[in-house]
Formats: structure tokens, sequence, C-alpha cells
């Protein structure tokens, strides 16, 4: 039976726990990082030297100005990188959590919430990067800092869609997280992140088709103050509530069995 | 008003092993028709419950004995809305807090503060109900300072005094309980059997599956039978338990019976 209602009530129940997942998910990064001086930061350290890296490397090779390009790069890798998280960490929540689902009665997508909230977090520490390059090439957005938000908004929503969607099947076939894992890295090099939309002559497909590029572009450009086709909100936008209706649906399907899997 | 009605709930376990989880399998297994990869289509199943009614009301204190394997857990999870039923319906009025394992969200990296609210969210009570309860948490659990050191520096005692401390504070209207509530040394098992006890007494509904005998008659007034995932013989406790001994006994002189406790298992298409 396809129904939304139980989903609904589940993800309104979840949020409602808002509590418990915001917790866990402070507490999940603390004792990842337990005793590191840096703590989370390394992870903001790690993605500096990356970009600093490959975005002198392939500002080289693409003859492209170092000003425009460093920025671009900049963005779109912290921006990816929250997306695969948001995925790839997603397909394992009710894998992981398995211990808790079959012991504490409760909404389920608690523990999609608290995955999420991990990646949220995670994104802020390398943002860090972000206002260090911005200083640098001295580009400030104004207002578009006000659009970026709401895009990293519906990106975030889209994500954790996609997210619920791998979980489920993931606890079912417990192939999914490695297929998901090799199908996101394949979106990296797929997607405009290291390589510029305009650099592309023709081969329109990879772009136009591929949700991950407007996911990128509704936070990217507004960061950068570059133009951005409407498209590419309407089309995120769009995505963001299709999405929930058919994961709802699917959830609602199968939210009962999730228990029997884990 | 807290109250759990159950009718004709069936559970059914599918057990997958490595083979049948496997997508490779499933696809093999759709292309060509389900002939040859037939066979990988099948999970186990285990019927941990079959055809369960069971009706409580506020102020109900049930007690669920059997041997092992008769589907108690199975009914504390349905009852705690864990599992949904595969057949049949389950419906929960009321604030649920389940004790099904003991050491629950236990993180040993984390100190024994942190696992109190971590725990404490975990069993339903917010961030301000659990710092209001967190200083008679520590004093019951009588681990002073350990409490601000990472949890794997405990001994097994002293985890088991953390756990017993935080879950005997909630409040819930339905508390379900499965049995090994022990509570480290001699000294602390009495002054837990009072807490034990007003925890039991401010629930409304009490769900309490143990294997001890002694405890089910102090604390329960209705009690249940269950084996092989049936509810054999509900009623008062007495009746039950009394009845339940006579039977215990019969079993151990009567050796194919014991062979027979072991849970029905059937091989079925998934049915999921």
């Amino acid at each position: 039976m396809y129904q939304i209602g139980p989903a609904w009530r589940d993800l309104v129940g979840s949020i409602a726990r808002w509590q418990l997942w915001a917790y866990l998910g402070v507490q999940d990064i603390k004792l990842r990082y337990r005793r590191s001086v840096l703590g989370p930061f390394w992870i903001t350290l790690s993605m500096g030297m990356t970009i600093l890296g490959v975005g002198i490397l392939y500002a080289k090779i693409m003859h492209t100005d170092m000003h425009d390009y460093f920025p671009f790069f900049t963005v779109g890798f912290i921006v990816w990188n929250y997306i695969a998280s948001l995925i790839t960490e997603g397909s394992t929540v009710f894998i992981n959590d398995g211990g808790y689902i079959r012991q504490v009665p409760g909404p389920l997508l608690t523990y999609m919430l608290r995955s999420s909230w991990r990646s949220i977090i995670i994104f802020f520490h390398n943002f860090i990067i972000f206002f260090a390059v911005m200083a640098y090439v001295q580009i400030w957005s104004g207002w578009g800092y006000l659009l970026a938000i709401a895009g990293f908004a519906l990106v975030t929503i889209n994500c954790t869609w996609i997210a619920l969607l791998v979980g489920i099947l993931s606890a079912r076939y417990r192939d999914i997280p490695q297929i998901i894992q090799s199908l996101v890295s394949v979106l990296f090099f797929l997607t405009p992140v290291i390589w510029q939309s305009n650099q592309l002559n023709g081969r329109f497909a990879f772009i136009e088709f591929n949700p991950f590029y407007h996911f990128l572009e509704v936070v990217r450009a507004p960061l950068l103050n570059a133009p951005i086709d409407p498209r590419s909100w309407l089309i995120t936008g769009g995505l963001a509530v299709l999405g929930w209706i058919f994961a709802l649906l699917f959830f609602g399907r199968y939210r009962r069995r999730i228990v029997y899997w884990v | 008003m807290a109250s759990i009605v159950v009718s004709n709930a069936t559970v059914d376990i599918p057990i997958f092993d490595n083979t049948s989880r496997s997508l490779k399998k499933a696809a093999i297994g759709y292309s060509i028709g389900g002939v040859l990869g037939g066979r990988d289509h099948k999970a186990v199943i285990v019927r941990a419950l079959s055809n369960v009614s069971l009706d409580l009301k506020s102020g109900d204190r049930l007690g669920l004995i059997g041997p092992n394997g008769a589907g108690k857990s199975t009914l504390l999870r349905v009852l705690a809305g864990i599992y949904e039923p595969t057949q049949g319906t389950v419906n929960i009025a009321g604030k649920v807090a389940a004790m099904l394992e003991m050491g629950l969200g236990m993180n040993s990296d984390a100190t024994g503060f942190d696992n109190i609210r971590m725990g404490g969210l975990y069993l339903g009570m917010s961030l301000k109900e659990i710092d209001a309860k967190l200083s008679d948490i520590a004093a019951f659990s009588e681990l002073g300072d350990f409490l601000n050191l990472p949890v794997r520096t405990y001994s097994l005692g002293m985890r088991t005094r953390l756990t017993f401390s935080l879950v005997t504070s909630v409040d819930p209207e339905i508390l379900i309980i499965d049995e090994g509530i022990s509570a480290g040394d001699a000294e602390f098992m009495q002054k837990a059997e009072g807490r034990l006890l007003a925890l039991v007494q401010r629930s409304n509904i009490l769900v309490l599956a143990s294997h001890q005998l002694a405890l089910i008659t102090e604390l329960c007034s209705r009690c249940a039978i269950l084996k092989h995932g049936e509810i054999l013989k509900i009623g008062p406790t007495k009746d039950v338990v009394e009845e339940y001994s006579d039977s215990e006994q019969h079993l151990i002189a009567d050796q194919s019976e014991l062979i027979s406790q072991a849970p029905a298992i059937e091989v079925r298409t998934t049915p999921a």
C-alpha cells in the first residue's frame, strides 16, 4: 500500500524529536574527533589543502584566471562534498542505527535527520575556507548570501529525500551502499565541480539533465555573484517537492518492514 | 488514558543470509523468471508470533512467561510499537518506555553524563527533564566523579548502575521491560528493588517478561503463558503461574517436549 499518511506522521514526529537528533549529531562529531587537538577542523584543513592544490593546478591546466577559477572551485567542491556526504551517509543510516531501531520505539526518520544534521555541521566547518578565499579574491555578493541560504536549504531538502530512498533500499539490499559510493564518485567528475559548464561545447546533457548541476548552481551562483539560469531554481524547487512526495510514498510502503531488515 | 489493543497479530521475521540479501541474486532471479534464481528468492521466515490478541487498559500489569524462543521479546516489541505485525493490528495510546536490553545507547567513549543525556533522550525525555533529574540519577548511581569519565573506564557493575539509574528515572504511561533487570552488587540490588517498584507504580500499564516467577507474582496482576508464538493461557497471575510451574515440571520429565520448544521455522517466499 502506497499511502502517505503514516510516513508523514513519522516525519512530523521525527522533527518533533529535534532535541534527540540534534544532540546525537553533535555527539557523533565530538566522538569522532575526541582527543584530537583540531577536532572537526581536520576536515576543514584537509579540504583546504585539497582546494589549494587542485585549485592552482587546474587553473593552470585550463588556462583560466586564478581569480575566477579559485572561488568557483572552492564553493563547488565544498557544496559537492556536502551533497556527497548527505547521500552516502544517508544510505547507511538504517543499517548503522539498526540496534536502536530494534530497541527504541519512535519515528524512524529521526535517524535520517541525525545524519543530515551531522553533514550540515561539517559543511559549516568547511565553509570557513569559503570566507578565506572570498577575502583573498575580494568578492562580495551582498543579497546573494540570502539567496544562497535558500539554495542551501533546497539542496539539503533534496539530498535528504534521496538519502531516504537509498537508505531504505540499502537496508534491504546490502550492495546498494557500495553502488551509491561509486555512483557519487563518478558524478563528481560528470558534474561541473572542477570544470566549468561553459567549457563544454554542445554536450548539454551532462548539465541540463544532471540534477546535481542545478543543486550546485543554486548555492554556487549566488555566492559568487554570478548569473544563474532561473531553470536551476525551478528544477531544484520542483524536485524538492516531487522527490519528497515520492520518497514518502515509498517510505510509507516499506517503513514497517525496515525494522525487520536491519 | 493509556491503552494497548492487539488484535490477531502475527509477526513473521525474515532472516536474510548474504545470498538472499544481494541485489545480484534478486536481479538474476527476476530476469530468468525466478526459476533458477528461485532458491535465492526465499528467505527463512520465523513466525515469531501467531495470531495474538490482547487488550491492556490503564492499571493493567501483565507478566509474560514461557520458554526461551516462545516469542516474549517479539510480543514486547509489538506492544512497544517497534515491530508492526505482518498481519493483524496494534493500537497503542500513551507514552511508551521500553527497556529491552540493558546498556542501551551506551557509548563507551562518551562520559557518564553524556550517556545519561543521550539515553534519556532516547527514552523520550527532553533535555530539560533530564537536567531536572540529573542529580537524582547521579546520586542513585553512586558513581560520583566517574560520571565525568568515559564509560569505557567503568566496570560492568558500574555500567549497570548507570543504566539502571537512568532507565528507572523515566515517567512513562506504558512501561515495557524485558527480563534481566539485574543491578550490580547485592547492596545496590536492595536499593534497586525499591526504585523499580516505584517506577512500576507510577506507570499506567506494565508489561514484564521474565523467567523469575517470583518477580512476576510480585509485580503483575495478570499473566500470560507464551509458547511457539501463541498465548496458551492468560488470566490472574496466581492461577497462571501455578499452572505454568506444574507444566514446567511436567516438561522436564518429558524430554521430547523440550526439543519441540524451538520456534517454528518455515521457508517461504520473502514478503517484501
